[in-house]
């Protein structure tokens, strides 16, 4: 950010000036380096300056600051007319602590935002101020608190709607503090609070902790001393503390007096119009990280170990915890990008829990009588049902599907596999069965690869599921998967039923094809199960003639279901058919972590010789290794994407990827040149066949040839007040992206939105001190001008004052040097001169990522508003 | 004696009735491709009372099925339940039915006709297990042996009627 050159810039000539103020004090003044001070400052001279400042748009200041020339907006939430609206997007610079003779511990704003927009609270000096973020929703019922103690608190927003964000001065309130400036912002989700900084000193109260119980560990020097660690002990026992008791590692337990057993008298407070109380468990490890003898502190935090659905029925899915699918969901739920076809007696489209999991399909019976719905192969995947007299249907293929993805975590049915995953259901199996003709254009079709329907899916599957078989070898079905495979697709098949050698089964026994054995709750071989060579791992297949798990209902695999009466239902069903959907949907989970998944991976990573992870993605059960009920074992998924994300993270990168930054690019008035930088996250070398801009108000040159950093200026002349958009449209061997540019031209006169009160400054070029300075504000549209300047050289700044420091360029206050921060320049001054455009900037500190602490260094040179 | 004269009565009057095959009016009562039931083959069960209906129903044809399905009303006093059980299947494709031909009656014996379907062994099947059986209303009546036959006429399954 700018303010590292400036820090960088005015070292420099800190430095300098250290070196030349004993030449310039021999040399005595020429004028300009001393005068009276006057607040509205004009110097000695008698030249005039103007010009007129800009600032980004969603600007705006806090209503109650120190500066005293700012328009007063009470925002202290005493009521809901108490609290200042802002726009959205919004950086507004404030300031909590002592103004005058009052104290101003809130500061309330009232803005409308929508689900997954953040708002951010940058506090300046973290190391003098405990600042903290509340939420409330336009009921003013509390919805989301940050309360941490670092310089950063970050609450982001649960659903479309109007908000109270109110900043707590919880250091001005509770310790003495008079206070200090902070920004808040309300703005796209950003990853600030992914940096470590953060999360070592977050806290929220919407996180699950136990509300009695602190977690501390004193500083390593005075933790080697168990007489320094009793005498702490005794110090930090106050009477809200109940007991302190250290474990193993240094880790002391303090337990805290229930909440309840303080309050001896309730005293009937007024109605707050806004809840501000933090729990006590929350305070006390504000107390402890305050405490120069502690070195962490922390609530006890309740972890949540895994991912729960929603669904009406998922409790009873015992086979989706049995291969630890709620691990996995933490940390993927599948992608709709991956399409698992199901080759079966079609699915039930209309199913409520399955509906809107679909792709297009196609229904492959070619026999009349088989197809039972009137015709040939036709576009129409719907089961129409199986069974040869009313009421037998068994509707299998929309069982099947919903294990691999029925619509999950929507208040009713089930939940599948790969939640985001699509089905692209593929009818094959009629009343008589399935061909192996029919069956070999399904898998054909699915692959994207020719068939008789004379059509291709819009995209092919990524994964195959054949919960079918009989017995004997079929060359065409052979074919045809080995076809689907060249073209990358997973092909998995039930093992069979008949307790026998899946060898003698097609598809189970043919080469290419991922095979499925059954186990039941206890993770034993179902009864039923196939086996043999040919089997290369084992998942949930049900055991229906046990009840293990004592939840009343048999142990099958519960999934979606529709009955010949046109009814939508759920069933435990049971068989090898119930146990290849489970490996379909952890491969597609595992191909929404990494796309680039083959079939050739999948096998490898089975059989853990994968070269990019050996990561076992089965728990081997059984006989120790490869054996013939369980193959290489009962599938894990979390292991199972786990690989595939160490796959994703060390791409067997042959392929170039490109990544760019930034990913949109905004210029308005003042700014007009921006940097693009493209980059190649994969492997090869990356080329760019061409980039180009869809206006031509914008122009995009490489600095120097292959350097992929790119000069992007934007040329506003002839261009009337207005927000105009273009893209600039990049393609290259790594993919093609666009990149969108917004160019917002203002009046010159007029600028939107109110800052306060800003001080407009000429400073001497070496010493930085204030020659004359002026005001200007909203009234006079940031529009300044100086007078009485004495003909020399100057830099030309403005700040504001938020904190009545008689600093303006204190963190957390908005900033500018023209023309702009990054690049400042002298300016020679020898007539009356106008139009001296700049920009002010809020001074955000950012969490730095070094671990030193750059606080002593940070204003070494500061900017006095008065000469 | 007086018993004598009313059995010659009954045997005159239904004589000639029990000479000849009667219809009966038999109907579905409830089915399901997933019994649970212990049986493995062909079984036959007879069921008259309400409490053991009750409970075989939850058993073997609820269960498994969410939302579970309501037991059939069924008046027991004029009626009886057999239930044609298939046994444990290894794939779909597997079916017990009424056949066209209602049930009859023939010297005491209740004859119900049934198609038995099984899946084609060329083609591919669903590798699901299924358990295929049948509950049938039968009105009570004066037969005491009750034979399931298929469509062949292979006598399935006999049970006898307790009177």
């Amino acid at each position: 950010m700018n303010v590292y050159t400036l820090k960088g810039y005015l070292l420099k000539y800190f430095l300098m000036t250290l070196i030349t103020s004993f030449v310039l004090i021999t040399l005595s003044s020429c004028g300009g380096s001393s005068s009276s001070s006057s607040d509205d400052g004009s110097g000695d001279g008698d030249l005039s300056l103007g010009g007129s400042l800009f600032f980004k748009q969603g600007m705006t200041v806090d209503g109650d600051t120190v500066e005293p020339n700012n328009t007063v907006i009470d925002n202290n939430g005493a009521d809901t007319s108490k609290t200042q609206p802002i726009d959205y997007p919004s950086t507004v610079s404030g300031f909590l602590g002592t103004i005058g003779d009052q104290s101003d511990f809130f500061d309330f704003y009232k803005t409308s935002m929508l689900a997954g927009q953040v708002v951010t609270l940058v506090i300046a000096d973290p190391n003098a101020q405990d600042f903290d973020l509340i939420l409330y929703d336009e009921a003013q019922q509390k919805v989301d608190d940050s309360v941490g103690t670092g310089n950063l608190e970050q609450i982001t927003i649960p659903s479309d709607g109007v908000y109270y964000i109110a900043v707590y001065g919880y250091s001005v309130e509770n310790l003495g503090d008079d206070g200090g400036l902070y920004t808040l912002t309300t703005g796209e989700a950003n990853s600030l609070s992914s940096s470590h900084a953060y999360q070592k000193t977050h806290l929220s109260s919407s996180d699950a902790m136990m509300e009695d119980e602190v977690l501390f560990k004193s500083r390593p020097s005075l933790a080697k001393s168990s007489s320094a660690r009793v005498a702490l002990s005794s110090r930090l026992k106050r009477d809200d503390v109940l007991s302190l008791r250290e474990g193993a590692a240094g880790i002391v337990r303090m337990r805290l007096q229930r909440p309840a057993a303080l309050k001896t008298t309730q005293i009937v407070q007024t109605r707050k119009a806004f809840q501000t109380d933090i729990p006590d468990v929350i305070k006390k490890v504000k107390a402890l990280r305050r405490d120069k003898d502690i070195d962490f502190a922390q609530p006890n935090y309740i972890i949540q170990t895994f991912k729960v659905p929603n669904d009406t029925y998922y409790p009873l899915q015992w086979h989706y915890p049995q291969i630890d699918l709620p691990l996995a969901w933490e940390l993927t739920t599948g992608s709709a990008d991956v399409i698992v076809a199901v080759i079966d007696t079609g699915v039930v489209l209309a199913h409520p829990d399955i509906r809107n999991q679909l792709v297009p399909g196609y229904d492959f019976i070619s026999d009349t009588t088989n197809a039972a719905d009137g015709n040939g192969i036709d576009s129409d995947p719907n089961d129409p049902g199986d069974g040869a007299h009313a009421g037998e249907s068994s509707f299998h293929g929309t069982h099947v599907a919903g294990t691999i993805a029925a619509q999950s975590n929507n208040s009713f049915g089930v939940a599948g596999v790969a939640w985001d995953a699509k089905i692209m259901p593929i009818r094959a199996l009629g009343v008589q069965g399935g061909s192996d003709y029919d069956i070999g254009q399904s898998i054909r079709y699915a692959a994207g690869l020719s068939n008789d329907s004379g059509t291709l899916p819009a995209k092919k599957a990524d994964i195959i599921n054949m919960s079918l078989g009989g017995s004997g070898f079929s060359q065409v079905m052979q074919d045809a998967i080995l076809a689907a495979r060249a073209a990358g697709v997973i092909v998995v098949a039930a093992a069979g039923n008949e307790n026998a050698d899946a060898n003698n089964v097609s598809p189970a026994g043919l080469t290419g094809v991922v095979t499925v054995s059954a186990v039941g709750y206890t993770a034993q071989k179902a009864p039923y199960s196939n086996f043999g060579t040919s089997v290369d791992v084992a998942a949930p297949g049900g055991n229906t003639g046990q009840d293990a798990n004592g939840d009343g209902n048999p142990d099958g695999v519960l999934s979606t279901l529709a009955t010949d009466d046109d009814q939508f239902v759920y069933q435990f069903y049971q068989g090898t058919s119930m146990a290849a959907p489970h490996i379909a949907g952890v491969a597609a989970l595992m191909k929404s972590a990494y796309p680039a998944l083959t079939p050739n991976d999948f096998d490898l990573l089975l059989a853990g010789t994968h070269p990019s992870s050996t990561r076992a993605i089965t728990t081997d059960i059984g006989v120790s290794g490869k054996d013939d009920l369980y193959g290489h074992g009962l599938i894990n998924a979390l292991n199972a994407v786990e690989a595939a994300r160490t796959l994703a993270g060390n791409p067997q990168a042959t392929e170039p990827l490109l990544a760019l930054q930034p990913e949109s690019l905004t210029f308005n008035t003042a700014i007009s040149h921006a940097e693009m930088t493209l980059y190649n996250i994969g492997g090869g070398t990356l080329d760019v066949s061409s980039i180009s801009a869809t206006e031509p108000w914008v122009s995009i040159n490489e600095r120097t040839a292959g350097s992929l950093t790119y000069d992007v200026t934007v040329d506003q002349s002839g261009l009337a007040t207005g927000v105009y958009q273009a893209a600039i449209e990049i393609a290259s061997n790594g993919g093609d992206k666009t990149v969108s540019v917004v160019l917002s031209i203002t009046d010159a006169a007029v600028t939107q939105g109110d800052i306060g009160t800003v001080h407009v400054l000429l400073l001497d070029p070496t010493s930085f001190d204030t020659i004359v300075s002026t005001k200007t504000s909203s009234f006079q549209n940031y529009t300044f001008t100086l007078t009485g300047v004495p003909a020399g050289e100057y830099y030309l700044a403005a700040g504001t004052d938020l904190n009545g420091d008689d600093f303006i360029s204190d963190d957390g206050e908005d900033f500018g040097i023209y023309p702009i921060l990054s690049s400042i320049s002298i300016i020679d001054i020898q007539n009356n001169i106008d139009g001296f455009k700049f920009n002010v900037e809020p001074l955000i500190a950012l969490p730095s990522t070094s671990s030193t602490s750059t606080t002593t260094s940070a204003r070494t040179i500061q900017i006095r508003k008065t000469p | 004696m007086r018993t004598s004269l009313f059995t010659l009565l009954l045997l005159l009057t239904f004589g000639t009735g029990c000479a000849s095959k009667q219809p009966v009016a038999v109907s579905d009562l409830a089915q399901s491709q997933q019994c649970q039931s212990p049986h493995t083959q062909y079984d036959i069960t007879v069921v008259e009372e309400p409490e053991r209906w009750d409970t075989l129903f939850s058993q073997q044809f609820a269960s498994g099925r969410l939302p579970a399905p309501e037991v059939p009303d069924i008046d027991l006093s004029l009626n009886q339940i057999v239930i044609i059980d298939l046994g444990q299947k290894s794939t779909t494709g597997y079916g017990v039915a009424r056949s066209q031909e209602s049930a009859t009656i023939e010297n005491g014996v209740l004859t119900i006709t049934v198609e038995i379907t099984s899946p084609d062994t060329k083609m591919m099947h669903a590798q699901m297990m299924t358990h295929p059986c049948l509950a049938l209303k039968v009105p009570k009546g004066d037969y005491k042996k009750i034979s399931i036959v298929d469509q062949q006429g292979l006598v399935l399954a006999e049970v006898s009627v307790n009177r």
